[in-house]
């Protein structure tokens, strides 16, 4: 345990900062926009749709991350059907694999979340939409969505926290993120405290830097479960 | 009854330091021939054979455990080890933190390309140099490779990889240009992967580039002068003896023991 190691290894857990955001803001982002059809699809009628998206849910929930990154890196890498098709450019970099590997994962959690918000509408308001006239997609965009996302508010801000920690396995691809950042300097110095420490205290500060945005987003926009009356609509 | 059980308890704990003591050896085993795990799960190779003779020379019964590369220096500070035999070569900064022995072996180094890679026919050492300008260097991290590109090929970029077989299969894959690996560990992987890969360049020591260190040795825990000395004399008698030459012979197809500079 050395001080000096600390105000060291600051700087150079730093550089990971960059990459460990963009990976979690875009995964996150990604991981959402697929996380509403494959949401909608568990819950419809049809089970043309419904199978589908209920086995992609249970085979990317029941395996590790871990795994799920190396096929799309390493495994995919291999097949020469792969490297020569128009996806490649993009699975040839290991950032892109990162993402579209933690985004599939992220969105594959939140269709259950999503599935499970969208059958807790009251079958009634659908009745009451038709027999007020309103259009299906408007009864979608207009009623459904905006429900449903405004009470899912805190579990999306989860959502993002348990993203931005799955971003640090990204390091095992070779992506010099936060975490590896770290073990490439521990690997140096041989000082794994002080490194890890220093990048778990970003983490937290990441993380509670995420909770605040999203605290302010569900106090704006939320929903409670007690119907407390709204704020006055200052902003 | 007090005394008596006191002065038993006193007798056994003498009797367990006076017996052949058991030292714990750590090692990466996923760097063959130097050490590599066999179907049986035993960890087997160059190294292994040479920690058995060196314990067997300093007469103490000695336990192999395997573990990730770049955890065996901070596990062997934290007193998990006494000793870690991992191919590891001696680096100023590793010297910091831990004793080595008198090295054991020197290893040649190689770049190598994807087959048909413009990079694959150069030859000198220059002209690699100038060639591997702008590309992506594969290495393992924590390993003296990394400190090699980054203090010689300063306009090449260093990719970070665990294991050595992700550097081949990358290569392979296209996604880094070139990759730097002990001659032995690639040809290891060039065996696995028939035709994928090809050498470039020339043999590389530490006399190219002072970074790949002096030599490989055998770490142990800063203060463990006593296991120091009786590590080094072994390893004295060995290779003066012709026990590393025969070993290395064994495993590698040539002699790569430690000569004295």
């Amino acid at each position: 345990m050395s001080p000096d190691i600390f105000i060291k290894a600051t700087p150079i857990v730093l550089q990971g900062l960059q990459l460990t955001l963009i990976i979690t803001i875009c995964s996150f982002v990604l991981g959402q926009i697929l996380a509403l059809p494959l949401g909608l699809a568990r819950q419809a009628n049809s089970p043309l749709l419904r199978w589908p998206a209920a086995t992609y849910t249970f085979l990317i929930r029941g395996s590790p991350l871990l795994v799920q990154l190396f096929i799309i890196y390493y495994g995919l890498g291999q097949i020469p059907a792969v490297r020569n098709s128009i996806l490649w450019p993009i699975l040839r970099e290991p950032l892109y694999c990162g993402i579209i590997a933690i985004a599939l994962n992220s969105a594959a959690y939140m269709a259950e979340v999503v599935a499970g918000a969208l059958k807790r509408v009251p079958k009634g308001q659908t009745e009451a939409c038709i027999s007020l006239g309103i259009s299906r997609r408007h009864r979608f965009t207009d009623v459904l969505l905006p429900q449903v996302y405004r009470e899912l508010l805190p579990n999306i801000g989860n959502e993002i926290i348990l993203v931005l920690k799955s971003s640090s396995l990204a390091s095992a691809i070779t992506i010099m993120e936060i975490t590896g950042v770290a073990r490439a300097f521990t690997a140096r110095t041989f000082a794994p405290f002080e490194v890890f420490i220093t990048a778990g205290i970003l983490y937290l500060a990441i993380g509670f830097a995420f909770t605040f945005l999203f605290r302010l987003l569900e106090r704006r926009y939320g929903i409670t479960g007690t119907r407390t009356p709204a704020p006055e609509a200052s902003a | 009854m007090k005394t008596l059980a006191l002065s038993s308890l006193l007798a056994c704990l003498l009797a367990g330091t006076a017996m052949a003591d058991t030292l714990r050896v750590g090692t990466s085993a996923d760097f063959p021939p130097w050490e590599s795990v066999n179907e049986a799960g035993d960890v087997i190779g160059f190294d292994r054979d040479v920690i058995d003779e060196v314990c067997k020379r300093i007469e103490a019964e000695c336990n192999v455990a395997n573990q990730a590369f770049d955890g065996l220096l901070p596990a062997l500070q934290v007193g998990k080890f006494d000793m870690v035999i991992s191919g590891m070569s001696i680096t100023e900064e590793r010297a910091e933190q831990v004793d080595f022995s008198n090295a054991y072996a020197e290893p040649p180094y190689r770049f190598a390309v994807a087959a048909g890679s413009d990079l694959a026919k150069t030859e000198k050492r220059e002209d690699l140099e100038a060639a591997l300008e702008g590309k992506v260097i594969g290495v393992q991290t924590g390993s003296t490779h990394e400190a090699v590109v980054r203090a010689h090929l300063p306009k090449s970029e260093p990719r970070l990889y665990e294991r050595n077989e992700q550097i081949a299969d990358d290569l392979n894959a296209g996604r880094i240009d070139a990759g730097l690996l002990e001659q032995s560990v690639w040809e290891q992987l060039m065996e696995a992967r028939e035709g994928q890969l090809s050498l470039t360049g020339p043999l590389l020591s530490s006399a190219d580039y002072a970074e790949f260190g002096n030599g490989t040795a055998i770490a142990m825990r800063k203060g463990s002068d006593d296991l120091k000395k009786r590590v080094d004399e072994a390893v004295a008698s060995m290779l003066a003896d012709g026990k590393i030459a025969e070993l290395s012979n064994k495993w590698f197809g040539y002699d790569l023991s430690y000569k004295a500079k």
